[in-house]
């Protein structure tokens, strides 16, 4: 056989970073001398959690992380000049401000060990790490310990009965074959929305406003499973009324609250003790000087927002520290960036949002811990105590009540109450309601990819059939859309859909749309006549 | 012994006694790649790294130790080997062991010129077929009622799956029970109808050791010139030992192998009974809960179309018809090339049987066709440029 060039290769046994469902996946890196490296995937069948399932956005890992990764091989001497530099100056300008003065952010989109650390920082500053998606809850001391996972993926394989009010094919499309067993066993699975699933017995029309104690259908009981999540972007009322008409406590109802990023469910439950900001407080505190400075831990608000303009509020921030193991629109103008290595190559572990702590580990013999080791850098440049690695893990299995990692056994963790600010229970919407010219509400079906804000050929409208021909769209053409205050206009495709009249579904963030129910104007592009 | 050439039955094992019983039959496979990599025959060879009895991953290796860590058999590795060799672009020398329709698909990219024969070393296993692992985890707790993370070991014995404990018991069902319930081997292996790899350079497995040598040698089938070669030289070495196979081993072989593809037959039969009704309809209900995820062709191990595959090409996710283009392409595209390895099924989010999809168009294209597709050395049926015709 003809010599050939060497190779060699590590294995990256990793969860998926694009939503809370928790994937488990093979990443392969392999490595041609000489050259750069080559990332694959491999389905990792043994994972309690997918069985070695992904979704479009896990099956395209390998291109995800191509783009978006840091120069990776500069992790694996441990911390460079660089990276020393951005710890100073990141170390500086938080000794320079008030605790009042500073926010720290980590929405989960990091392993609970950097997630610990970034607490064991605030600690240090005296102030807490927010999560982000705490705006959602009207009573938290109520609610959260109904929101953080009280129901796992196979439990809803054996209901009788599934409460939908999430699009399982959009949002976290794993669920899917969940409910497909379900479904086969005899389940009576029902959708509270605007679309027809092809997986729902039944659809019942419920309008994002409309409260649950009018939708006669949802009567909730012992049998019953529900599904539902939180985001950003919940209708905190929505959240509410679930839990208050289910009452778990009485009726034994099961609530499952699926969440965006990969380690939500391990922020939000080692976050849980700290009187928290919104995301809203955040920016407001921006604004008017309050907040001077703001650490964001692998969390992109710019990303998050689906109102373009947080970007320039964030710009007017005194000092934006941004540490990230990916290249995002808030990296590019943050005054102190900190890189850190790709998501999977990070050794720890992550929540899902069926409360499964999953690890991940690598072949490598000498595991990178570099995101880890730059927040400890910082702790001790601001006259903290670091804690090892070693002992941040045994925190957190405390912190989860457990004595060592098993993703094959969920954890029972008794959640206490807790306070945060309270926030509007109504639901934003871009335009008043009220808007004359407008002839359609457009509704976003959050994702992996819009959360990602990665390249999606999913950039089309859903529209129902009858109402293409109320407003009169050709096939094969394409719809103009304006928001109802007319500034922003788009040309996109649209797709005929199985649902409500009157309402647009995207799968894309959209310029028009800054808000996740917003009121549009919607008619066929003008078809103009070829010279 | 005379030299080895191609056409001799042998039984073979690993003159290194813990890789011989570690090994799955005698460790006569880990010994033909361990002095392979010696002699500098390849430069690398395919190991299996283990997390556990239910969990291992494939990674190439240089290092002879590393091979001889791998010996033994795991029924529930049930990726396909040939995406795995697809990335190193004919870049490396690459040893490895592969079941039949590992090798299969290995077969048919040679066919497309993605793979380079004169670059890879094959050794088939004999295959019985594979299990799910997150199936076997559940049944061991809920049928052996035995604590997963207590499996030291598991084994397939006249048609029973045995798991050994750290405490050295044995338990035991047998898999056609445990395949009542779905949870035996996969669904694609139970009517799979290549058991011996016999498209590979060397065939091995236990049927037809028997004796003192049963469970302590390897029933060798020499396919190729290459085979040969790499089987001398570990007995050159020293790292095997082979004596010829007896007649009537070779006999029992022949008659397991029978049995086993007349029960692949029956489960044939079973799934593919006539669709009772409208066939469309049926289709378009399987396929209902699609989400695109695209993930059945990233897996496949005969479809080398790229990017630009006409299955992409022709599906447009604004498209509102009942069957995706997108499937319907592939289940013509791929009827004359489906293995039935079942990747596509193991990989669904939606749980579509996928295969058993494929193989409904498959079955009756093959069989018109008289192809078998990487057991067949001629150019795939549909393809416009023939093989044969170049040579
Ligand atoms: C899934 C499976 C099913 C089998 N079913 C039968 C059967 O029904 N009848 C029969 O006669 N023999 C069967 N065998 C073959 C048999 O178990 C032995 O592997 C064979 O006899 C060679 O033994 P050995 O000791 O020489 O191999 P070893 O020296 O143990 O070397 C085996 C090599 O194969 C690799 N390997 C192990 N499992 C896999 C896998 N799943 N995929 C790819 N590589 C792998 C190992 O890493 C090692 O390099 C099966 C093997 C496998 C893996
Ligand atoms: S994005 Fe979510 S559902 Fe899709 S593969 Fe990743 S974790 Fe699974």
């Amino acid at each position: 056989m003809t010599k050939t060039i060497k190779f060699s290769e590590n294995v990256y046994t990793t969860v998926c970073p694009g939503c809370g469902f928790g994937c488990g996946v093979y990443l392969r890196e392999l490595m041609p001398e000489g050259e750069n490296h080559i990332l694959n995937i491999d389905y990792r069948k043994p994972s309690p959690v997918n069985e070695g399932k992904l979704c479009r956005f896990g099956v395209k890992l390998p291109e995800y992380f191509e783009q978006t990764e840091y120069n990776s091989d500069s992790f694996e001497t441990g911390l460079n000049e660089k990276h020393m530099e951005a710890i100073k100056k990141a170390a500086d300008a938080l000794k320079g401000v008030k605790s009042s003065e500073i926010a720290l952010v980590s929405a989960g989109n990091t392993t609970n060990e950097e997630h610990m650390a970034f607490i064991n920082l605030g600690k240090t500053l005296n102030t807490p790490v927010n999560t982000c998606v705490n705006h959602v809850y009207k009573d938290i001391g109520k609610l959260h310990v109904y929101t953080s996972g009280n129901v796992s993926y196979s439990e809803i394989e054996n209901a009788k009965k599934i409460y939908l009010f999430v699009n399982p094919y959009v949002s976290y499309p794993l669920l899917t074959r969940r409910l497909v067993h379900a479904k086969r066993k005899g389940a009576e699975i029902v959708y509270f929305g605007l679309k027809k699933l092809p997986i729902a017995c039944k659809n019942v029309k419920t309008k994002p406003c409309e409260s649950l104690y009018e939708v006669d259908e949802f009567k909730p009981d012992s049998e019953t499973v529900i599904i539902s999540d939180i985001t950003p972007y919940t209708n905190s009322k929505r959240i509410s009324e679930i839990v208050e008409i289910a009452n778990p406590e009485k009726t034994e109802a099961k609530l499952l609250f699926m969440k965006p990023f990969v380690n939500s469910t391990g922020a939000g439950h080692l976050s849980r003790h700290s009187k928290q900001k919104t995301i809203q407080n955040i920016i407001k505190g921006i604004e008017d000087g309050t907040i001077r400075v703001l650490f964001c831990l692998d969390t992109d608000i710019i990303n998050m927002c689906l109102n373009p303009e947080v970007e320039n509020v964030l710009k007017k921030v005194e000092t934006l520290i941004v540490m990230s193991s990916t290249i995002t629109p808030i990296c590019e103008i943050a005054d102190v960036l900190i890189e850190t290595e790709p998501f999977y190559k990070k050794e720890g572990t992550v929540v899902n949002s069926e409360r499964r702590i999953i690890p991940m580990s690598s072949t490598l013999d000498n595991p990178i811990r570099a995101g880890f080791n730059q927040i400890n850098e910082i702790i001790k440049a601001v006259g903290g105590n670091a804690k090892s690695f070693e002992d941040t893990k045994e925190e957190i299995l405390s912190e989860f009540g457990i004595e060592k990692v098993d993703e094959f056994k969920i954890p029972e963790v008794s959640i206490k109450k807790y306070d945060v600010e309270k926030v509007s229970d109504k639901l934003e919407v871009c335009c008043p309601a009220d808007e004359p010219d407008t002839n359609a509400k457009f509704i976003y079906e959050l994702n992996p990819f819009m959360w990602h804000n990665r390249k999606d050929e999913n950039d089309y409208i859903e529209i129902s059939p009858e109402f293409i021909s109320e407003i009169k769209l050709i096939k094969g053409h394409t719809a103009d859309i304006n928001c109802a205050c007319k500034s922003i206009n788009k040309t996109l495709r649209y797709k005929p859909t199985d649902m409500e009249n009157g309402y647009i579904f995207s799968q894309k963030k959209q310029p028009f749309a800054k808000a996740p129910v917003a009121k549009v104007n919607i008619k066929p592009t003008p078809l103009v006549k070829k010279q | 012994m005379t030299k080895v050439k191609v056409g001799d039955r042998l039984i073979g094992w690993s003159t290194n006694e813990e890789v011989r019983s570690n090994g799955g039959s005698g460790g006569l496979v880990t010994a033909v790649f361990a002095a392979a990599l010696e002699k500098g025959l390849v430069d690398n060879v395919v190991v299996l790294e283990k997390a556990n009895q239910f969990e291992a991953v494939p990674i190439i290796t240089d290092s002879v130790e590393d091979v001889f860590n791998s010996a033994g058999s795991m029924h529930m590795l049930i990726s396909n080997q040939t995406k795995y060799l697809q990335q190193f672009k004919n870049e490396a020398s690459i040893a490895l062991a592969v079941k039949p329709c590992d090798m299969r698909g290995i077969r048919e990219q040679q066919k497309r010129n993605t793979i380079d024969s004169d670059k890879i070393f094959t050794v088939g296993l004999n295959c019985g077929g594979t299990m799910a692992p997150f199936k076997i985890r559940e049944v061991v707790e809920s049928v052996y009622e035995v604590d997963p993370d207590q499996v030291k070991g598991e084994e397939i014995e006249k048609g029973k799956l045995i798991i050994e404990t750290f405490d050295g018991e044995h338990h035991s069902h047998s898999i056609d029970d445990l395949e009542v319930d779905d949870h035996g081997r996969r669904e694609n292996c139970r009517y799979c109808t290549v058991k011996i790899a016999t498209n590979s350079d060397l065939a091995c497995g236990n049927w037809g050791v028997i004796g003192e040598l049963s469970g302590r040698g390897t029933y060798v089938e020499v396919m190729t010139e290459k085979g040969a070669e790499f089987l001398q030289n570990a007995i050159d070495m020293k790292f095997a030992e082979v004596v010829e196979a007896p007649e009537k081993g070779t006999e029992i072989r022949g008659k397991v192998n029978g049995v086993m593809l007349k029960m692949a037959a029956n489960t044939h039969k079973e799934v593919f009974k006539p669709i009772e009704g409208d066939k469309l309809e049926d289709l378009r209900k399987e396929l209902e809960n699609c989400i695109h995820c695209g993930a059945c062709k990233e897996v496949c191990p005969v479809c080398a179309c790229g990017v630009d595959a006409k299955c992409n090409k022709y599906y447009d996710p604004t498209d509102d018809y009942d069957i995706s283009l997108y499937h319907l392409i592939r289940f013509l595209h791929l009827s004359d090339s489906c293995i039935g390895c079942g990747q596509c099924t193991d990989v669904c989010p939606a749980d579509i049987p996928l295969t058993r999809l494929y193989r409904r168009f498959a079955n009756p294209v093959q069989e018109e066709l008289d192809y078998m597709p990487g057991m067949d050395d001629r150019t795939p049926p549909f393809f416009l440029t023939k093989l044969e015709e170049l040579e």
